[in-house]
């Protein structure tokens, strides 16, 4: 693996791989790239027929590519985490599945993206329940919160340097019972719309409408600006939530791929 | 334009490529679309387009993605 110190460097391997029939899974920005460079979290792969784009998570490598034909890049002995993404279930690369499953790779879990058109939200919110915007020393609290809510390989745990970004642009919201942290969202702004990246409300506390209570609290923060969330159908009382605040299935779905969960 | 429409329909089936004005700020094409639909515009006009136009106010409307053909056109 070469490690990235520079955008221009990652810049100019996916122009080497920027051709017409290209299969990709990248939707990284220019601002997504710096942050991992600054991180010292960035690595690329590549063979002729394509790139691997990596980064580095600690105990995992969240893998993205730009491939234009077979064989794949050779991939790092390590546990990895790949998602193909695609408008429609017919329309997931099934050369690429096919070509991770050769290198090791298993289908874990399929997710779908579900989107909330703008619109204010309802305002009823549970008895005894108190939502806000995190502020920066609940940090600890939310990041034990989600990692103890969301599967470390598969979950997209955020990188704490980003979820302090995240929490001091005001994209964190919680809820409390009894002055304890019982639940939290963290959210992502575009231009015209948002999305959620995780919601998780404590086992003990589940059931009582805290998780609508959260989402519909983030939506009136953002003037129920139109919202998108990728969620895992499986995930029942998760998906029903989502429902209930008026989110719908938008037809984006994916697969989400581990190499080496056991290692 | 016809043609154009056609290929970003076959990337992206469902979009209203004809009426939307804002398809990359509403969310209703992202940058995995980006991708595609460049990758298919170079085949199917055999044009060059660099990673550097691949920006939001280039994909906004089906106006502005024809523009940027036409620009790789020369």
């Amino acid at each position: 693996m070469e490690k990235i110190s520079e955008l221009q460097s990652v810049k100019a391997a996916i122009r080497r791989h920027f051709k017409a029939g290209l299969a990709t899974n990248c939707v990284l920005t220019d601002a997504d790239f710096l942050r991992e460079i600054e991180a010292g979290a960035l690595y690329t792969e590549e063979n002729e027929g394509g790139l691997f784009i990596l980064r580095d998570r600690g105990s995992h490598l969240i893998l993205n590519y730009y491939v234009n034909s077979l064989p794949l890049p050779p991939l790092p002995e390590m546990r990895l985490v790949c998602e193909i993404t695609a408008r429609g279930g017919e329309n997931i690369r099934r050369d690429i599945v096919s070509a991770l499953s050769e290198l090791g790779f298993a289908e874990e879990k399929r997710r779908e993206r579900l989107c909330r058109e703008t619109g204010k939200p309802e305002e009823a919110a549970p008895d005894g329940i108190e939502f806000s915007a995190a502020a920066a020393d609940e940090l600890p609290a939310i990041e034990e919160l989600f990692s103890a809510s969301f599967d470390e390989l598969t979950g997209c745990l955020t990188p704490e340097r980003e979820l302090i970004e995240r929490i001091s642009a005001g994209e964190v919201f919680i809820a409390r019972s009894g002055g304890k942290l019982a639940g939290a969202i963290e959210t992502r702004s575009d231009k015209n719309f948002t999305s959620v990246r995780h919601l998780a409300v404590r086992e003990a506390l589940r059931g009582r409408g805290i998780g609508v209570g959260l989402v519909r609290a983030y939506l009136a923060a953002t003037d129920g600006k139109k919202s998108f969330v990728w969620t895992e159908p499986a995930k029942a009382a998760a998906y029903k939530t989502y429902l209930r605040c008026g989110y719908a299935e938008d037809g984006n779905v994916s697969v989400v791929m581990t190499k080496g969960r056991n290692q | 334009m016809e043609k154009l429409i056609g290929i970003l329909k076959g990337v992206c089936p469902g979009v209203d490529f004809e009426n939307e004005k804002a398809l990359c700020d509403d969310g209703i094409i992202n940058s995995l679309d980006i991708v595609l639909i460049v990758s298919e515009l170079m085949d199917a006009y055999g044009v060059e387009i660099d990673i550097d136009d691949l920006v939001p106010e280039n994909f906004n409307t089906a106006e502005s993605i024809l523009a940027l053909v036409e620009k790789a056109q020369g």
